[in-house]
């Protein structure tokens, strides 16, 4: 049975820090995590994209979570801290700067709340975890990466 | 394209970037002193070995655009209509990689031709051949393939599209009419014009002819009408063949490196602040006895500049030329030329103005490949 065929099946999402709020990506959809290296510049492109960095000898373009989703560039978290999420989305391969790791969870995707997530104000969140008393935004990667194409 | 084949290709884009790297420590080892005196040998054979090798990759990841065209007689032959196919050119060899992202848009494009061949009846009607005719043709030049689409069907009613054009206000009257058929014909793909406004027989055609240059765009390539011989129009393409190592020009410019194609610079000049001339408040220099643009590096990389560097009584420049046109390219420093290897941005950046890739050099640094065509 194929994970998309049962929504009962558990899965693991890696989360972690964007200014004050913690967000988190599915676990298959992220390649590797990286501390950062040089990031080199583009020009002509927007602000979200930091630019570009040499993964082995790959081009890789790096694209900084908190400038496309809205959130304040509050500095509560270290430089040595900021970590890079290396994704493949349909064969996209790109990287996300986030403040700082959270950690791995896993839970059922019946576990995600996906009725009130306009009150996220966001396109690119599908749904959201709650924790107790924490709130963890489910972020769209898939729609993301899309939509970017088609924007830059 | 099977999945095997994906794989494969992933494999060959490892094996390809280790061949870069190779070469790139090998040019690093060229500079080295003690290799200068007493490795020559070693560095020449190691020079032959890599030169090869990166030849032989790059022959494996070519494939014949058999590969697409095969598909097309499936095609013709499943259409209900008769439909003659001429294919030209199936032996040219394009990158693997190039191949997977064009065969959809081709695809698709060649059936939206062969809808557009009309019912027998009609073409005899018309006094067409009963049959209708559907010609691919491809060849190479320099450092492009070119692939032309042609059908016999509707064609595109030229007084009738004026008409529309004028009506619909996407181009005042004295502008239409300085300009040419062809340039008619290719208001039809521009993005804010959309074709059911202006021709409602074949505007599904055109439809399809807008989303194949939308892809074949972003693959760096392009597409536009043009009159053929028989007085039709036809679709043109035009594919980048990828010369993954090509020879560039380094410079530095806000403390980045950048790398200019040598096929673009013509030579590269000091001059002093006093040879720089302003017509229409823009700068300008003489060369060769032509006032040629001067721009600044910053303003094409849309860089900002620190207002208090000026006090320079020389700078450098590069003399770039894109097709007819020249400019001087006002950069920092001049640096050194170098065989690099081409990288493309990706598919998020690879649109990027005046950015044509990548490149990564000796210690890992990434400079990125300028796009100067569009500079004069």
């Amino acid at each position: 049975m194929s994970e998309t065929d049962n929504n009962f099946a558990k899965k693991q999402y890696i989360t972690f820090s964007l200014g004050q709020e913690r967000y988190g990506i599915e676990l298959k959809e992220g390649k590797e995590i990286l501390l950062p290296p040089e990031i080199t510049r583009v020009p002509h492109t927007p602000k979200y994209v930091k630019g570009v960095i040499n993964l082995r000898g790959g081009v890789i373009t790096v694209l900084d979570f908190k400038d496309i989703l809205g959130i304040d560039n509050d500095a509560i978290y270290n430089e040595e801290d900021k970590r890079i999420i290396i994704t493949n989305i349909a064969g996209i391969v790109s990287g996300f700067m986030v403040d700082q790791m959270q950690g791995i969870l896993t839970f059922s995707s019946e576990d995600i709340e996906t009725e009130n997530k306009n009150e996220m104000n966001s396109e690119f969140i599908k749904g959201i975890y709650t924790e107790g008393s924490e709130v963890i935004p489910i972020i769209d990667l898939k729609r993301l990466i899309s939509s970017r194409k088609e924007a830059i | 394209m099977n999945k095997k084949n994906d794989l494969d290709l992933e494999n060959l884009d490892q094996i390809m970037d280790l061949v870069g790297e190779l070469l790139i420590n090998k040019s690093r080892l060229e500079t080295l002193e003690t290799f200068r005196e007493e490795g020559k040998d070693v560095l020449s054979q190691l020079d032959r070995i890599t030169a090869e090798l990166h030849d032989k990759v790059m022959k494996v990841r070519m494939v014949s655009l058999t590969n697409i065209f095969q598909e097309f007689d499936e095609i013709i032959e499943n259409n209900e209509k008769e439909i003659n196919l001429v294919l030209e050119g199936q032996e040219i060899k394009v990158d693997r990689a190039m191949i997977n992202k064009l065969a959809d848009p081709l695809t698709n494009l060649l059936k939206s031709l062969t809808n557009n061949i009309e019912k027998e009846e009609i073409r005899k009607n018309m006094g067409k051949d009963r049959k209708g005719k559907v010609s691919v043709r491809a060849h190479k030049t320099g450092n492009e393939v070119i692939i032309e689409f042609e059908d016999d069907g509707k064609q595109i009613n030229l007084d009738e599209l004026e008409e529309k054009i004028v009506i619909n206000n996407f181009v005042s009257k004295e502008e239409l009419k300085k300009m040419s058929i062809e340039e008619k014909y290719n208001l039809l793909l521009k993005d804010n014009i959309s074709a059911e406004k202006l021709l409602d027989d074949i505007d599904k055609k055109i439809t399809e002819i807008k989303k194949a240059k939308e892809i074949i765009e972003r693959l760096n390539g392009k597409l536009y009408l043009e009159l053929s011989e028989n007085q039709n129009f036809k679709i043109v393409i035009t594919i980048p063949l990828k010369f993954a190592i090509t020879e560039a020009l380094m410079v530095k410019i806000d403390g980045d490196l950048f790398a200019i194609p040598l096929e673009m610079v013509s030579e590269t000049k000091r001059i002093s602040n006093s040879e720089i001339k302003k017509v229409k408040n823009k700068d300008v220099i003489n060369y060769r006895e032509n006032t040629i643009p001067l721009i600044d590096s910053y303003d094409f990389l849309d860089f900002k500049k620190q207002e208090n560097e000026s006090s320079d009584s020389e700078i450098e420049v590069v003399i770039v030329n894109s097709g007819k046109k020249s400019a001087a390219l006002r950069v920092d420093e001049l640096l050194n030329q170098q065989d690099i290897v081409v990288k493309s941005l990706g598919d998020l950046l690879s649109s990027t103005k005046n950015i044509a890739g990548a490149t990564i050099i000796g210690d890992g640094e990434i400079a990125l490949i300028m796009d100067v065509r569009d500079i004069a």
